[in-house]
């Protein structure tokens, strides 16, 4: 597929596309940063129910706790806005894993609202939050530097290595290595194995022909010092919608700030060219956000 | 000041000293585990740029520590390089805590054991 030939949508959404549905055709991308300062301190973790908020404690790092608690309120009140349930009262469950049986594959909602599936992301100051119609799975991952890409560079398929070491030294090679990473993360999560199924069977290199049939992959830009990627089961969407999650929907919804009830009403160019997309027709993409 | 995320390419230098493999199988299980877990907190502390001492090996989980697939995947291929054993990827970023790890990697270099990738509790 010809990267210049997908079109970029910079306007206003269309008559009849709403945001915080599920479409057949279409994936909804979140992209959430960390906030910092007083947005870290108005942080409102209230509607995370007693396992998160163990977890959430339980980091070592206080970074971690930070993203870790930001990715899993943007998840809750994405999920409550797309289903109607309030996001303290929204219930997680783990399918079984494909590959062994164990509560440790895809993640999904106990109240089973028609089709919705959802995968959730985090790393560095940055998590992704991805909602279909389909089974999909998303990645986000801080840039490794140049000694972890030597050392992890073998987990990978053997012709993604050759595309590793054909690469550019330096900085550039931790690029390539996250967007492949990413992409095969986001596919092993799609497919409910995670990383219980070897990295190295797979091929998430440059060619996407190569790529495991019956997926879409994605590579999402994110902005720098990180890569995202995500793998919908099934054609290409024909819509891919990545927004960035405003800052003011973590906080605490009685301070006066408006409630995720409609979708950020600024545009953000999003550049197409670090848009990639496996198996598919021609797509037409809406890069949305706001900060 | 807020707090900054270091990135991977900045983090601090830990030394490591790897454990001579031969050496640690004439030790007794002890101190074999007290070697094993000094080590263990090192690559640890080098992948999360934090000091070794601060690695809490016994209550808190992988993750928790900060452990996530591209580390786990590097603490996975530093020790079997260095102690040439073999571990299982999920099983570490699953793992309920370091002292896990460390357990199994005690089982695996003892004088009599056959090696077998390090399950965490799998049959070896």
């Amino acid at each position: 597929m010809n990267r210049r030939d997908l079109p970029a949508r910079t306007g206003p959404p269309g008559p009849g596309l709403s945001a915080f549905t599920v479409s057949p055709d279409r994936v909804d991308l979140w992209l959430v940063a960390t906030p910092d300062g007083p947005g870290a301190e108005l942080l409102d973790g209230s509607e995370l129910d007693e396992h998160e908020r163990e977890r959430a404690t339980a980091f070592v790092r206080p970074l971690d706790a930070l993203l870790y608690t930001t990715a899993h309120v943007a998840l809750r009140r994405l999920l409550s806005r797309y289903t109607g349930i309030p996001a303290r009262d929204i219930r997680f469950r783990r399918e079984p894993c494909p590959g062994c049986g164990e509560p440790h594959g895809r993640p999904s909602l106990s109240a089973l609202p028609p089709a919705l599936h959802f995968s959730l992301s985090h790393s560095g100051e940055m998590a992704l939050v991805g909602i279909a119609a389909v089974p999909l799975g998303v990645d986000v991952e801080q840039l490794p530097g140049t000694e972890t890409v030597e050392v992890c560079s073998r987990a990978l398929h053997q012709d993604e290595q050759k595309e590793l070491a054909a690469s550019e030294e330096g900085p550039a090679r931790g690029v390539v290595f996250g967007r492949i990473w990413t992409r095969k993360e986001a596919y092993l999560k799609g497919l409910g194995t995670g990383l219980s199924r070897s990295p190295a069977a797979d091929y998430l290199g440059a060619d996407t022909g190569r790529h495991p049939p019956g997926w879409s992959v994605i590579d999402i830009p994110c902005g720098p010092g990180h890569a995202a990627a995500a793998a919908v089961w099934g054609p290409a969407p024909a819509t891919i919608d990545v927004r960035r999650f405003p800052e003011a929907w973590l906080r605490p919804t009685d301070s006066g700030r408006p409630r995720p009830d409609t979708p950020p009403n600024h545009h953000e160019e999003i550049s197409m060219q670090d848009l990639l997309l496996s198996h598919g027709a021609p797509a037409r993409t809406t890069p949305r956000g706001t900060r | 000041m807020t707090a900054q995320r270091t990135p991977d390419t900045d983090r601090p230098r830990t030394l490591v000293t790897v454990p001579d493999r031969a050496a640690l199988a004439t030790l007794g299980y002890d101190e074999r585990r007290r070697a094993l877990d000094t080590y263990v907190r090192q690559e640890l502390g080098r992948l999360l740029g934090i000091d070794p001492h601060q690695v809490d090996t016994q209550a808190k989980t992988m993750n928790s520590l900060g452990v996530g697939s591209i580390a786990g995947m590097e603490l996975q291929y530093r020790i079997e390089s260095t102690l040439h054993v073999q571990l299982n990827l999920q099983r570490v970023l699953l793992a309920n805590s370091a002292a896990e790890l460390i357990d199994c990697l005690t089982h695996q270099l003892g004088p009599d054991t056959v090696n077998s990738p390090c399950g965490f509790g799998e049959s070896v």
